[in-house]
C-alpha cells in the first residue's frame, strides 16, 4: 500500500544537515536505537530524549527535532515505547515516554548488532593494511 | 490503516510543550526569555514540515487526494452550473448509449445464440454465380438430406404469409413452412404441447401449426388450454399443436408467429429450378465444416451431372449459421465500443476552457507556502 514517508525519517534531503559547528547528523536507523537506549533509563518527555542524545555523544550528534518526534511516533505504533501526557518538574504538560517490554527485547537485540558492526567498521578503519596492499 | 490513534491536533501539542521546555533550559543556562524562546525555535527546526510529516504518516496518500480531488470538482461544479448541466447531459448521453451498445455487443459478441450447441450448426444453401448463398429447390433439399453423412439432420424453413381469420376480420400473419425436423435440428422444444413428428411435413400430412410466444401472448392471451384447439389459416383448419418458449428467437425469420410443417407443395416445390427454403444442419459428432462443405459441394456436382439444365453451375454453400446471423453486424459493433471513450474525452477537453482561472489559483496556492500534497486544489 502506498503511504508517504514510510519510516518516517531520513527520507527528506534536510533531515541531516551537517551543522556549522562541526556537530554530525544521525545515521539512517541509528535513531531509533539512541532513543530506546535513552529510555532505558527511564520515563522521559521528547526535549529530555533530544537533550539526552546530544549530552551523552559530548555534543557530537544534532538531532533533527522533526524527525525525532516521527521515530518516537513510529516507535509507539510498533509498541516499542507508550507515551503519556504528564507533567514535568518544571510544572509543564508534556508527553512522557517509557520503554515497554518488547522495545527492551528489541533493543538488546539491535545494539548487539551495532556492536557488531562498529567493531568490524573499526577493524577495517583502524588496521595496518595499507591501501592496495593485496596487489603485492 | 485507517486506524488513527493520534490526532494531528495532540502532535501539534507536544511540539508546542517541546519548544516551552527547550526555552525554559535555555533560560536556565542563561538566555533571556525573548532570546531563549526564538534558540528553541531555530534548533528545533521546521515545525510546519513536521507537523505534514506527522499528518502524512501513514495515510493512504492516494485516497487523501482522491478526497481533494472531489470536494474540489463538487465545488468547481457548482460554481459553474452552466457547465455542470452540459457536463451532466453529456455524461449521461454517453451512458445511454454505451448501455444500447453494450444490448447489442452482448447479444451479438458475447452470448451464444440461444440455441443447444450452436457452433454446431451450420447454414446449407446453393450457391450459384450471382448468387453465393442462394436458397435450395425443395427436390435438391430433398436428395441432399437423402445423400449426405455430413448432417445428423438436415432442415429447411421459408417465410411465407397467410390469412388468419380473428373475431373482427382476416388478418394476415407471417408464417413459417419448415421440414419436420426444424425445432429438433435447432435444440428447441415447445414449452407448452409438443413438437413437429417425422413425416409430418409430408404432402397430406395433417394440418398443425405451433405458435411463437409473441402469437400465443397477443393472439390467444396466453390460455394454456390453447393446444389442440383450431384455428384458420387461409380457410384452412389448423390444429395448434405447442407453443415455443418466450427465449426462442430465429433471426432470419425474426417476425413469425406460426410454424407450420411443409406440408402441400406450393408450384415452386414441385420444380428443380425453383429456389425457395433456406437449409440448416447440424454437423455430425467428429465432422467439420470443411469436410461438410466439401460432401455438399461433391454432392451438387453430382446432381448438376443428373440434372444439366436445371442445376447447371449450381454448388454448394456450407457457413456457421452463427455468421449468417451476426457476420454483418460484428465488425460495426467492434468500431462502436470505443464510444464511451470518445465521450469521455469530450467531457475532459472541457475542462480547460470551463476552469481557465485555474492555473491562478495554483499559483497562489504555491506561494501562499500550501504544503505541497494541498497545493494541487486544497
Amino acid at each position: 500500500m502506498l503511504t508517504s514517508d514510510p519510516t518516517g525519517e531520513m527520507l527528506r534531503s534536510d533531515a541531516f544537515p551537517k551543522k556549522a559547528d562541526g556537530r554530525i547528523a544521525l545515521l539512517q536507523g541509528t535513531l531509533d536505537l539512541l532513543i530506546l537506549k535513552t529510555l532505558l533509563l527511564g520515563p522521559c518527555h521528547g526535549q529530555g530524549v533530544a537533550r539526552s542524545i546530544q549530552r551523552q555523544s559530548e555534543e557530537t550528534f544534532f538531532v533533527d527535532h522533526g524527525s525525532l518526534y516521527l521515530a518516537l511516533q513510529r516507535l509507539e505504533d510498533k509498541k516499542w515505547i507508550s507515551a503519556n501526557w504528564g507533567v514535568s518538574e518544571n510544572n509543564r504538560k508534556a508527553r512522557f515516554y517509557s520503554l515497554t517490554p518488547k522495545g527492551r527485547a528489541h533493543l538488546v537485540e539491535k545494539a548487539s548488532e551495532w556492536q557488531r558492526l562498529t567493531r568490524a567498521m573499526e577493524l577495517i578503519l583502524g588496521g595496518s593494511a595499507e591501501p592496495g596492499s593485496e596487489k603485492a | 490503516m485507517f486506524k488513527r490513534t493520534r490526532s494531528a491536533d495532540d502532535f501539534a501539542e507536544e511540539i508546542k510543550s517541546h519548544l516551552e521546555l527547550e526555552a525554559d533550559d535555555l533560560k536556565r543556562e542563561g538566555l533571556r526569555e525573548d532570546e531563549a524562546r526564538r534558540r528553541a525555535r531555530v534548533e528545533f527546526g521546521n515545525v510546519r514540515a513536521a507537523q505534514e510529516r506527522f499528518y502524512l504518516r501513514n495515510r493512504v496518500v492516494w485516497f487523501d487526494n482522491l478526497v481533494r480531488d472531489l470536494k474540489f470538482a463538487s465545488r468547481q461544479l457548482v460554481r459553474n452550473p452552466i457547465f455542470a448541466v452540459t457536463a451532466v447531459l453529456v455524461l449521461a448521453l454517453g451512458m445511454g448509449v454505451s448501455v444500447a451498445i453494450f444490448g447489442f455487443v452482448n447479444a451479438a459478441l458475447l452470448k451464444p445464440l440461444p440455441y443447444a450447441n450452436s457452433s454446431r450448426l451450420m447454414d446449407v444453401n446453393e450457391n450459384a454465380v450471382l448468387w453465393p448463398r442462394s436458397p435450395l429447390s425443395a427436390q435438391d433439399y430433398l436428395d441432399w438430406k437423402r445423400l449426405n453423412h455430413s448432417f445428423s439432420s438436415l432442415d429447411v424453413y421459408h417465410q411465407t404469409g397467410y390469412l388468419l381469420r380473428t373475431s373482427s376480420g382476416a388478418e394476415p400473419v407471417p408464417v413459417g413452412r419448415v421440414s419436420d425436423g426444424f425445432f429438433s435440428t435447432l435444440g428447441v422444444r415447445p414449452m407448452l404441447g409438443g413438437n413437429f413428428l417425422p413425416g409430418e411435413d409430408r404432402p397430406r400430412g395433417s394440418r398443425i401449426a405451433i405458435l411463437s410466444y409473441a402469437a400465443w401472448l397477443k393472439r390467444f392471451a396466453a390460455r394454456r388450454d390453447i393446444v389442440d384447439q383450431s384455428m384458420d389459416l387461409s380457410g384452412d383448419a389448423y390444429t395448434i399443436i405447442g407453443v415455443l418458449p418466450r427465449e426462442f428467437a430465429f433471426a432470419p425469420q425474426g417476425n413469425t408467429e406460426f410454424w407450420v410443417p411443409l406440408g402441400k407443395l406450393t408450384y415452386c416445390d414441385q420444380h428443380r429450378f425453383c429456389h425457395d427454403l433456406w437449409g440448416i444442419g447440424r454437423l455430425r459428432d467428429g465432422v467439420t465444416d470443411e469436410i461438410a462443405r466439401a460432401e455438399m459441394k461433391g454432392i451438387a456436382k453430382q446432381l448438376e451431372r443428373q440434372y444439366p439444365v436445371s442445376n447447371r453451375d449450381q454448388g454448394a454453400s456450407v457457413t456457421p449459421f452463427s455468421e449468417i446471423v451476426l457476420g454483418d453486424v460484428r465488425p460495426v459493433l467492434l468500431t462502436l465500443s470505443p464510444e464511451q471513450v470518445c465521450c469521455c474525452s469530450s467531457r475532459a477537453s472541457m475542462w480547460p476552457a470551463c476552469c481557465s482561472y485555474a492555473p491562478r489559483a495554483g499559483g497562489m496556492r504555491l506561494r501562499c507556502g500550501v504544503p505541497w500534497e494541498q497545493r494541487r486544489h486544497g
